[in-house]
């Protein structure tokens, strides 16, 4: 038997389709599909091999329960029964706010939503959460004081046709690899890039500007862009007079803030600053593209807010071929914000304080709902370590490798009573678990996913789940135990979420079936919307928010004197339990490695390859180290694939005020030479 | 040879016929909106009897799947191993020219050299290629004429077939081919003159405007390195590794094998790999005898356009051109090859 069933990738947030290759219930291939309007035909190297760690051994297979610290499998009854049983225990002792759920943005909108609506109606509690906590968390609040939603303002294919796109923060070429495709044809087409990044990446190649700024220096470099921006007149006056407001504001903030004055903050030369506002400012159709270099600082929300400020102010928004591409990193982070896996909204990002808001879901589920906003997963594991939060049910995802300060989040989690975690692989989160729930992979569920450009886009099934169950009956199964019987059925599911979201009231499977539709879709009739904000943004006039330089929560000094940053690679994706068990993406980079500037490593008298002690003040890691130019003297960059020499050790557990995201982007490191 | 005759009605008995000689019938056949991909249509009868275009895979994804288990391992100790065969008989219609011809080469390369390759050459040696020749260009990206492998096979098809206002003129490739004349002889007629010279005119379309690119001297180029340095350059700048181009390539044949054990038990996979990976030529250790990017890549344009030609005599790019239409690089190896051979 030979079946070809087109899906979504499982990857990055780019949304990529392509067909599984089913012979005989075995999954032999990946096969690219051209009529897909976000992938065209193309793939990136992890998309080629998506097929590799479905059916792979290791894969979770029977439900697990510890018992005196080692797992034993149960069955299913078994399992669903316990944790059903001891999930009643702890809310009837501590009270529905005891307990949280950490959703998945590897998993479907059906079942994000299905999360959130167990928490909500089953548990009680508004503490639900997920992992755009760590990666996109500071778009949403960001872009949504601004312009009012904090989503991409524009889609995909406008990008081959801009005369200019200004990336910070981001790489494309490795984290978004078919974005970065639009990126390369932008380029053939003659358009002007300007990469502002403290590693030279790929796109900084081929670049009229590029800017090797310090991370966490990012307000600085922006606003003295603004600066030059007004004080040439460069501004366009027109958009700021007709579609903003706070113009005044900002100028007050940022008057000051010339080109030359923040050349010590940000390491550039003041003209390099002055030629690339110049050519954003000047050029008909601009963009910019951002992604983690930018979200995930202490000051993350105001970096956003500062992107935002400089578009308006420039009129590079609200039109087609212009403005802000925010790239997701999880193939459905977006859906998972956008249904409502979030502690202060429900889905369509209807506040849980509004009244209004939560009598219709009280109505709809046929039960009273709690009131205060839920804590942030960031704040559930404060609240862990105080001892106020007994239990955590985890959905794919390993906290304990993914979130900054290893130490500090395992000792939260061993603060807990009980913790649920619903996996398809074991990861080192799971180990750390009472109850280990197998999950089902991207290849064994129907549902949706939500790419990048706010495109809902269809995930079809192309085996049976290996473990048995889907995670969304898994949730269904336990909150039938616990008395409340909700309804399994994806396609039904889609309905549900639909009918209570008007930003995408319109949605329903069969209008997905042929290329997906992009939010806002207000009713079954609505096309969809490639760019928002056309005419009037959605909070009605763009607000122009002055936000200043804040130094990141730790800055180098004699004993630290580097800055440590991190980011994703092409070759690997997140906790690396897909792409380390690729064989051929393994055997591209098998081991972690810190990039180190040619100056600096002579100076510790570093060789390449050789290795390296890279010490914080949480943690240190033996790795070997790759010298470099690409990277900016006093700067050094790992990735954090490898759970054998896990980064996030190292990395700070200092968050954004507004929206809790770590600061991953820049912390004070030592690297030392290892004498072998 | 004699050329026969069938019409579009009685092509379809045959098909019906073939069906039932073999366990999978691989034709082109519409998938998700205008996709075309090779694919059973045995059961469901969605194989497209004549269409413009060419599937996103070759045969090369059934002959040499992505991955595919070699053998079940019962006791990694013990060394018991169970040999997974694949003897299905496979009919492939609506083969392009440009394919076939790649089919030539992997068969050189599988079954005719030093090696024979036992699971290649088994599912090969059970399959019946029908091709059907082009009479339109497939895509912008192709240019089987240019490198001498299409509108029509000259050799490495069981049976021909080229769409006519008629029906279809039938030509015999192989014994197998004949085999398939005989089995169903009243479906087909002798062709008319004027059938072929329908034929003539179709081939004169096809080609006006075009020049056969001479592949020897392009050989010679590359093998004298005389390809400009900053084509290289720029080809690496460009190559993000995505693998689409050696797994959609028609005559890509590298694989590695890998080991899938869960305790003493699993399974022995090879799956494809190919040259435009860091990893494919490190060694243990970490040295690699090719440090730069731009030279994986090149590997892949000195291997089809180079090595081969000195090997087989003909080049093994065969102008399908997915190698261009998948590339998010947008390398062209068309443009590469205009590049070399003018700026030599």
């Amino acid at each position: 038997m030979m079946k070809r069933v087109l899906t979504t990738c499982p990857y990055c947030g780019v949304g990529c389709n392509f067909y599984l290759d089913v012979r005989d219930s075995r999954i032999v291939g990946i096969i690219p599909s051209k009529s897909n309007s976000v992938s065209q035909g193309r793939l990136c190297v992890k998309g080629w091999h998506a097929h590799e760690p479905i059916q792979h051994p290791d894969r979770l297979k029977k439900p697990l329960i510890k018992e005196n610290g080692k797992f034993k499998e149960v069955s299913w009854d078994f399992a669903l029964d316990y944790v059903a049983g001891r999930l009643k225990e702890i809310k009837d002792k501590y009270g529905p706010d005891s307990l949280a759920v950490c959703t998945s943005a590897r998993c479907t909108n059906e079942e994000n939503f299905l999360m959130m609506k167990f928490a909500r109606a089953v548990l009680g509690t508004n503490n639900v959460d997920h992992c755009a906590r760590t990666c996109h968390s500071a778009t949403v609040s960001g872009l949504n004081q601004s312009f009012g939603s904090g989503a991409s303002t524009n889609s995909y294919d406008e990008l081959p046709f801009m005369d200019c796109i200004l990336i910070i923060g981001s790489n494309p070429t490795e984290a978004h690899p078919i974005a970065g495709w639009r990126v390369r044809t932008a380029i053939d087409n003659g358009a002007k890039i300007i990469v502002c990044d403290p590693r030279k990446i790929l796109p900084a190649e081929d670049a009229s500007v590029f800017i090797q700024q310090f991370p966490g220096s990012d307000i600085a470099l922006i606003n003295a862009m603004i600066n030059y921006i007004v004080t040439e007149n460069l501004h366009d006056k027109e958009f700021i007079q007709q579609r903003t407001e706070g113009f005044n504001e900002l100028w007050e903030a940022v008057k000051d803030c010339s080109p030359e004055s923040v050349k010590d903050i940000t390491g550039v030369e003041p003209a390099l600053i002055k030629k690339a506002a110049q050519l954003y400012a000047v050029s008909k159709k601009a963009c910019i593209m951002y992604s983690l270099g930018m979200t995930e600082h202490t000051v993350g929300t105001d970096n956003v807010i500062a992107m935002a400020n400089l578009a308006m102010v420039c009129g590079q928004v609200g039109k087609e071929f212009s403005g802000i591409y925010p790239m997701r990193g999880q193939n459905n982070v977006q859906g998972a914000c956008d249904i409502g896996a979030l502690p202060n909204v429900y889905s369509g990002y209807q506040p849980v304080t509004d009244e209004t808001a939560r009598k219709k879901f009280e109505k709809a589920w046929g039960v009273s709902l709690p009131k205060e906003k839920g804590l942030t997963l960031t704040d559930m594991m404060y609240k862990a370590i105080e001892g106020k939060l007994k239990c955590f049910y985890i959905i794919g995802e390993d906290q304990i490798r993914t979130d900054p300060n290893s130490h500090w989040i395992e000792k939260a989690l061993d603060s807990l009573e009980f913790l649920v975690v619903q996996e398809i692989f074991m990861s080192d989160t799971a180990k750390k678990a009472d109850v280990v729930l197998p999950g089902a992979s991207f290849a064994e569920k129907e549902g949706t996913f939500t790419c990048a450009e706010r495109r809902f886009q269809r995930v079809r099934k192309a085996i049976e789940p290996i473990a048995g169950k889907t995670d969304g009956e898994i949730i269904c199964e336990i909150a039938k135990r616990l008395g409340y019987a909700m309804e399994d059925n994806p396609s039904k599911v889609c309905d549900e979420m639909a009918s209570l979201t008007p930003l995408f009231s319109g949605v329903s499977f069969d209008r997905l079936e042929d290329n997906g539709l992009q939010w806002p879709v207000h009713s079954k009739e609505h096309p969809g919307t490639p760019v928002v904000h056309l005419e009037k943004f959605i909070r009605g006039l763009g607000k122009l928010i002055p936000v200043k330089h804040k130094p990141p929560a730790e800055i180098p000094d004699g004993e630290y004197p580097f800055i440590l940053t991190t980011g994703r690679m092409l070759f690997h994706y997140n906790t690396g339990t897909m792409t380390r068990r690729t064989a051929n993406l393994n055997r591209e980079y098998p081991r972690n490695f810190v990039q180190i500037n040619s100056t600096d490593a002579q100076r510790l008298g570093i060789k390449n390859k050789l290795r390296v002690r890279v010490k914080t003040r949480r943690g240190e890691l033996e790795v070997s180290a790759e010298v470099t130019d690409k990277i900016k003297a006093g700067v050094i960059w790992m990735p954090f694939h490898f759970s054998e020499a896990p980064t996030n050790v190292l990395t700070n557990n200092a968050f954004d005020p507004v929206c809790r995201i770590g600061e991953y982007k820049a912390c004070a490191a030592r690297v030392e030479k290892v004498n072998s | 040879m004699e050329k026969l005759f069938i019409t579009k009605e009685n092509l379809k008995v045959l098909i019906a016929s073939l069906k039932k000689d073999c366990a999978e019938f691989i034709a082109p056949r519409y998938e998700h909106l205008d996709d075309i991909v090779l694919g059973d249509t045995k059961a469901d009868g969605r194989e497209l009897l004549n269409y413009e275009g060419n599937s996103v895979i070759s045969p090369r994804a059934f002959l040499l799947p992505q991955t595919e288990e070699l053998f079940e391992i019962k006791s990694a100790k013990n060394s018991e191993f169970i040999a997974v065969e694949d003897k299905k008989k496979r009919i492939f219609y609506g083969v392009r020219p440009c394919d076939i011809k790649a089919l030539k080469l992997m068969e050189e390369f599988f079954i005719g050299g030093e090696f024979e390759d036992k699971p290649y050459k088994e599912k090969f040696r059970n399959s019946v290629f029908i091709t059907l020749s082009c009479i339109k260009k497939c895509s912008p990206e192709s240019f089987c004429f240019e490198m001498g492998s299409g509108p029509f096979a000259k050799e490495g098809f069981d049976l021909q077939l080229t769409p006519l206002n008629r029906g279809f003129l039938v030509e015999i490739g192989s014994k197998k081919g004949s085999q398939v004349i005989r089995k169903h002889k009243k479906l087909f007629s002798k062709a008319k003159p004027e059938d072929e010279k329908e034929v003539r005119t179709l081939s004169l379309n096809f080609t006006k405007g075009k020049k056969r690119i001479n592949y020897k001297r392009l050989a010679r180029i590359m093998r004298e390195n005389k390809v400009q340095e900053s084509i290289w350059d720029d080809i690496g700048q460009r190559c993000v590794v995505c693998s689409g181009c050696v797994t959609l390539c028609p005559t890509c044949s590298c694989f590695s094998i890998q080991d899938r054990l869960s305790g003493a038990q699993g399974s022995r996979f090879r799956y494809c790999d190919g040259c435009v990976y860091a990893g494919f030529t490190r060694m243990a250790g970490g040295s690699t005898p090719f440090p730069e990017h731009k030279d994986h890549i090149r590997r892949f344009f000195e291997h089809k356009l180079n090595i081969d030609t000195q090997r087989y005599g003909v080049s093994s790019c065969v102008g399908c051109g997915r190698c261009i239409q998948t590339c998010p690089g947008n390398i062209s190896i068309r443009k590469f090859i205009e590049q070399a051979v003018d700026g030599s």
